[in-house]
């Protein structure tokens, strides 16, 4: 299969970090599963090309990791998607400069198109 | 000479016949008992109302020492001290209270007005029984002090105040409620000011209603700064009793439920960790099965994929009702929040109708829309609305039929009219199909599963759009729910009041 693009996803959850993983993987897509907030603020060298970003994760707050990785001139270009089963995600993501949300749970079709926008 | 004084003498006495035979008839018409005595306190002549209230005969009572009457039931050591002391030296007695239990009639409390007339020897006793009134003045001054006893014993704190809120009266409890003490807090210009301003104009805007409402009382909880300067809840009925010359106040009975509502926040925090937490498995079951519905599609495999539709549908219900579960947490703590903007209405109607349309293969939605119409509002929310109608329909028209839906439009507002041709609700429950957790119920066979929360969500939603919501049922016939919204955007998303400061968790 050809090689499509890095997507970097972050969820505390490993259910939705493995059921994500398998989504994108069958569409051709690499996926790096983080499930530590710390890690994914400090991520560096070979950069990812879209980041699916949960905004409630335990250790770290998926908003606070979305305005550090924005505000860090290595990151700040990378799209940022946050994901969140809160009504509000739309609201928390524009104010965080998060480039876009999905709610959980989504539609498959939903979250491919997603990141079809970002990686073309 | 003689004869003239025999004469004047003959006459004299037949005056004091006659004053005696007309005394004897006053007496006798008196209605309270009245008796007469001479100077040895033997008894003359009493009256009927006597021999009637005393139970005694005339004659056993005429020429009788007073004492000895009924028995010697007459020796009551009060009148003694009447005929025996005061009298001779003060001659007359106003309001004497005699109390004395009769043997034979009980217990009789009686005010006697006594006068001695030392130019004729007698003694007149005019004998009032007030030993109802008596009775009554002893229940109600042990109805007083049982009310105070209840008022100032009672945890809940009673407060009287005039119509500019000044306090009138504070019950002690004020102090264990409040921390203030009765005076401290009596002294306050303002007891409204202790509410702090975010509760203070729902506080104000119930007092001025009430001021209206002669007898009307209203029931309101907010929260008020406790001399300790911490805020605590209060749960307080104020009742207008304004126009009551007895009471001239409004009274407020209240108590503080800061322990109850720190349950409550409790539990709806609860509830929203909970449904947080119930989501994130829906999710990754809902993408594992559509993986495996991709995946068999890519193979062909038909009755496999429509399985795993079935089994997304079901996830999109459980995922709904966790939702419901935390949208009605969230009005209850004045969470609900909405971001507003212009939709098209019968836009979003029309995709709703059709996204139902694939629940159901039972039902026909049939849409007629209005001329075209951009509302102001949260799209989501009012959609959520829309849902709840049309899945209703759905639910409660078991046998399938037409659904049909309408929009309605003039100038100030859109309406939706959704109709099913189901069992219909009875008019009693009609007004309470938009509260919290109710269901209709009634036989096994006519009872649906569900939380209650679908239609309480709904009319929140349309409340705080500035809309209406109702319903028009006949059972047997179907039912029609509406809700209308105005298009201006002046009129709408109005703030809820009873807001909690704290932060939102998820």
């Amino acid at each position: 299969m050809i090689k499509k693009g890095t997507i970097l996803i972050a969820d505390d959850d490993t259910g939705i970090l493995d059921v994500i993983t398998l989504i994108l993987e069958d569409e051709g897509y690499t996926v790096i599963a983080m499930a530590d907030g710390m890690e994914v603020r400090n991520i560096s060298g070979q950069l990812p090309d879209l980041i699916l970003l949960d905004i409630w994760m335990s250790g770290m707050d998926g908003r606070d990791i979305c305005l550090y990785l924005k505000s860090r001139k290595e990151t700040s270009h990378i799209p940022i998607v946050m994901v969140s089963a809160n009504k509000d995600a739309k609201n928390i993501a524009s104010q965080v400069k998060a480039n876009d949300f999905i709610e959980k749970p989504f539609d498959l079709d939903l979250l491919l198109a997603m990141v079809e926008k970002y990686i073309k | 000479m003689k004869n003239i004084t025999t004469d004047l003498q003959q006459s004299k006495n037949d005056n004091l016949v006659d004053a005696i035979k007309h005394a004897q008839d006053i007496i006798d018409i008196v209605r309270e008992p009245f008796i007469v005595l001479d100077a040895t306190l033997h008894v003359v002549t009493a009256n009927p109302a006597f021999y009637a209230l005393f139970k005694v005969t005339r004659k056993n009572t005429e020429g009788k020492l007073v004492y000895t009457l009924g028995n010697r039931q007459w020796d009551i050591p009060k009148l003694r001290i009447l005929l025996e002391d005061i009298l001779p030296k003060k001659k007359k007695s106003k309001n004497f209270k005699v109390a004395h239990n009769f043997p034979v009639i009980g217990n009789k409390v009686m005010l006697v007005h006594a006068r001695q007339i030392d130019s004729v020897q007698l003694i007149l006793l005019a004998i009032e029984d007030v030993t109802k009134e008596n009775d009554l003045e002893r229940s109600n001054a042990k109805n007083a002090v049982l009310f105070k006893a209840l008022i100032e014993k009672s945890t809940d704190a009673i407060a009287l105040v005039d119509s500019k809120g000044k306090v009138v009266y504070a019950s002690p409890s004020t102090q264990s409620v409040m921390g203030f003490m009765v005076d401290e807090f009596r002294k306050l210009s303002n007891p409204f000011d202790l509410v702090p301003p975010d509760d203070r104009k729902l506080v104000t805007r119930i007092f001025e209603k009430l001021l209206k409402e002669p007898g009307g009382n209203i029931q309101v909880t907010y929260r008020i700064r406790h001399k300790n300067g911490k805020l605590i809840w209060i749960d307080s009925i104020m009742t207008n009793l304004i126009q009551d010359p007895n009471v001239n106040a409004i009274v407020i009975n209240y108590r503080d439920v800061t322990e109850r509502k720190d349950h409550e926040r409790q539990k709806d925090e609860f509830i929203g960790i909970a449904s947080h937490e119930l989501k994130t498995p829906v999710t990754s079951i809902k993408g594992y099965a559509q993986i495996l519905q991709k995946r068999f599609g890519k193979e062909g495999n038909l009755p496999a994929v429509e399985l795993l539709r079935r089994m997304d549908a079901q996830l999109n219900k459980l995922n709904s009702l966790i939702g419901d579960l935390l949208d009605s947490t969230k009005i209850e703590r004045g969470k609900l929040q909405f971001h507003e903007g212009f939709f098209d209405f019968n836009e979003l109607v029309s995709v709703i109708a059709q996204e139902m349309q694939q629940t159901t293969t039972k039902h026909t939605i049939v849409t007629k829309f209005a001329m075209t119409q951009k509302v102001y509002g949260d799209r989501d929310r009012v959609g959520q609305v829309i849902t709840n109608f049309i899945s209703n329909a759905i639910k409660y028209s078991p046998l399938g039929k037409d659904i049909i839906i309408k929009t309605i439009t003039d100038k100030k507002n859109v309406t939706l009219a959704v109709q099913d041709f189901g069992q219909g609700i009875p008019k009693e429950k009609q007004v309470k199909v938009f509260e919290r957790f109710f269901r209709v119920s009634g036989k096994a066979q006519d009872t649906y599963a569900g939380l209650g929360l679908g239609l309480y969500i709904a009319s929140e939603i349309v409340k705080r759009h500035g809309g209406r919501i109702w319903v028009e049922s006949r059972e047997g016939k179907g039912t029609v729910f509406y809700f209308t919204l105005p298009v201006k955007k002046s009129l709408i998303l109005k703030k809820q009041t009873n807001t909690l400061v704290e932060e939102e968790r998820i």
